[in-house]
């Protein structure tokens, strides 16, 4: 079998090894990963909805009663980890005192007055000015979490505010396009700490958890101490990102920190780092003339403009000036995203995207978070499918000042 | 996890780039045809990306790859392009100069890829990979049987095609160059 062995040895040495690019081989992979979590966890969710029906059904049988409805607004325990993989609910508060917030198809009077909130899986946050300390010359502010039944507060002195250049983020709290992680900096001690917190129910106590609390965060207590100012970044799955600034007299350096929930490990990382993260979640918009040379976006803030009924997205340029049109990529397919106004819908209000209702669903806001100049702003809302590129107007606007998620109200 | 997608992205990496060119040789072999052998490969190595949690270490990974390459590349029936290919020019069996050996050699490898799939995998695994029957049943998801029949029925042809060169004595190193 000599023969054999050299002719197989000799066409294995002679064959020209291709490249191989491993970046598009995870790509597809977690594409794959990804179809297979779906397709889990609605085959789950169909046995689930089966699984209850039959169960319903012969409970009512057997009895003869109705079950009473369930007061309590969480999801019930024991529900499957899977099945919590639900669309986000489009959240907004309409006029400037932002007391009631229409969370989906509820309405919760939180009693408060508000001009930010933010969204996560399993419901909304939002910050409340409790005043000036006298005591520590600083702003206080409480963060407040609710399900969409009552209002609970989960955090008791975030740092003050710091407004970056960046107008869509507050600085002071921050989430994630998915799931259940809200951070902030704690200035309860004299060097902050960085809470993250959960809002996933905990089946045993059934109350939210805090996951971890890292108090080596390096930053200053106050933002006029200009030395170490600390803004939060956002959350990327497990990573909490923020950017802490050297000065001496002068800005001598921003660096990009990382606090990783999962090993509770922080350290600084590049923003390489922070764009191949945020990429690497189908929740994501690619900005710039391809996939491959744009500028990798979380797609929360993104600006459009629209010609005819396309929504033409648009990206400001890196000297904060003005914004000019470009294409979008989805992150997950590499896909062009070409949204389309619904047939016979205008408006001339600048049209922004406030949410990711799931992995390929968004809400955009036309004239949301605007006080409107010379008149009211439309303040709809619409849903747009991304792969199909296909809108509908989800919740008319009132003419009036709506405040949705992520968007900080100006002024 | 995300974290954990990633360690596995970094390990997974590392597995490509070590041992891609020792599995791209074997898909080559086994399908007759370079582009395929892309395809082949890139098909495997996502399939094992996928499967990574279960995996864990690189050389394990790489047994799953090279059994995923061989079972993925029988399994593509559909693609008649590398199955079962007629042989262009068959070769003059009375000839077994040593001088010819270059041409004796492109005579098996034209046979070869006229062989039908499983018979091509197990000749390629057992001469080429050096693997035991057992080993080769194991990576073709078959009987020490079933590698034994296929092993003989390729066999057959080619002495049948080639004639008593593949059977010629060996010259030099005994090892198989990788």
């Amino acid at each position: 079998m000599n023969t054999l062995r050299e002719t197989l040895a000799r066409r294995a040495d002679e064959a020209e090894i291709p490249a191989v690019d491993v970046d598009e081989l995870v790509a597809t992979g977690e594409r794959r990963v990804r179809r297979r979590r779906a397709a889990a966890v609605l085959g789950s969710t169909v046995v689930a909805v089966v699984a209850t029906v039959v169960l319903a059904l012969v409970f009512t049988s057997l009895t003869g009663t109705e079950r009473s409805s369930d007061p309590v607004n969480r999801p019930k325990q024991g529900q499957s980890e899977p099945a919590r993989e639900v669309v986000r609910k489009i959240v907004y508060a309409d006029g400037t005192e932002g007391r009631t917030v229409h969370y989906g198809a509820r309405k919760v009077d939180t009693g408060h007055t508000f001009v930010w909130m933010d969204v996560t899986d399993d419901g909304f946050v939002y910050l409340l000015d409790d005043g000036f300390s006298q005591a520590t010359r600083e702003q206080r502010s409480s963060v407040w979490f609710s399900d969409g039944g009552g209002v609970e507060r989960i955090g008791s002195d975030a740092c003050p505010t710091i407004t970056r250049a960046d107008p869509k983020t507050v600085d002071k709290v921050v989430t994630d396009r998915s799931g259940s992680l809200v951070a902030w900096f704690d200035c309860t001690s004299r060097v902050p700490s960085l809470d993250v917190y959960d809002t996933r129910d905990d089946p045993i106590g059934g109350r939210p958890r805090r996951l971890a609390r890292e108090a080596e965060t390096s930053c200053a207590h106050r933002p006029d101490f200009l030395e170490n100012t600390c803004f939060l970044k956002g959350i990327v799955g497990d990573h909490i990102y923020w950017e802490r600034q050297v000065w001496a007299e002068t800005l001598k350096r921003v660096v990009l920190m990382r606090y990783d929930v999962a090993t509770g490990r922080t350290a600084s990382v590049t923003q390489r780092d922070y764009a191949a993260d945020l990429v690497n979640q189908p929740r994501a918009l690619v900005l710039g003339r391809s996939r491959l040379d744009g500028t990798p976006t979380d797609g929360i803030g993104v600006n459009f403009t629209s010609a005819g009924r396309r929504l033409v997205p648009l990206r400001q340029l890196p000297d904060g000036g003005d914004s000019v049109p470009t294409k979008a990529f989805a992150g997950s397919t590499g896909d062009r995203v070409q949204l389309r106004l619904p047939a016979g819908y205008r408006t001339e209000d600048p049209i922004t995207l406030f949410e990711w209702l799931d992995d390929d669903t968004v809400a955009l806001g036309a004239g949301v978070n605007a006080w409107g100049g010379d008149g009211k702003p439309d303040a709809d809302i619409l849903r747009c499918t991304v792969s199909t590129g296909r809108c509908v107007l989800a919740v008319p606007g009132v003419r009036d000042v709506r405040i949705v998620p992520h968007l900080l109200l100006p002024g | 996890m995300a974290v954990k997608r990633r360690e596995d992205a970094s390990d997974f990496s590392d597995l490509v780039t070590t041992r891609s060119g020792s599995l791209f040789r074997t898909a080559y072999l086994v399908v007759g045809d370079h582009q395929i052998a892309q395809d082949l490969l890139q098909e495997a190595l996502v399939k094992a990306y996928v499967a990574w949690p279960r995996l864990r270490d690189v050389a394990k990974a790489e047994a799953y790859v090279r059994r995923t390459v061989v079972t993925t590349a029988i399994s593509w029936r559909r693609r008649r392009s590398f199955h079962e290919r007629p042989a262009d020019v068959l070769p003059d069996p009375g000839v077994a100069d040593q001088t010819d050996r270059l041409a004796t050699q492109d005579a098996v490898w034209d046979v070869l890829r006229s062989l039908p799939p499983r018979q091509r995998a197990a000749l390629v695994l057992r001469y080429y990979e050096d693997l035991s029957e057992v080993q080769t049943a194991e990576l073709m998801g078959c009987s020490v049987g079933t590698v034994k029949s296929q092993v003989s029925a390729g066999l057959a042809k080619l002495r049948e095609r080639v004639g008593p060169d593949l059977d010629e004595p060996r010259h030099g190193d005994q090892a198989v160059a990788r």
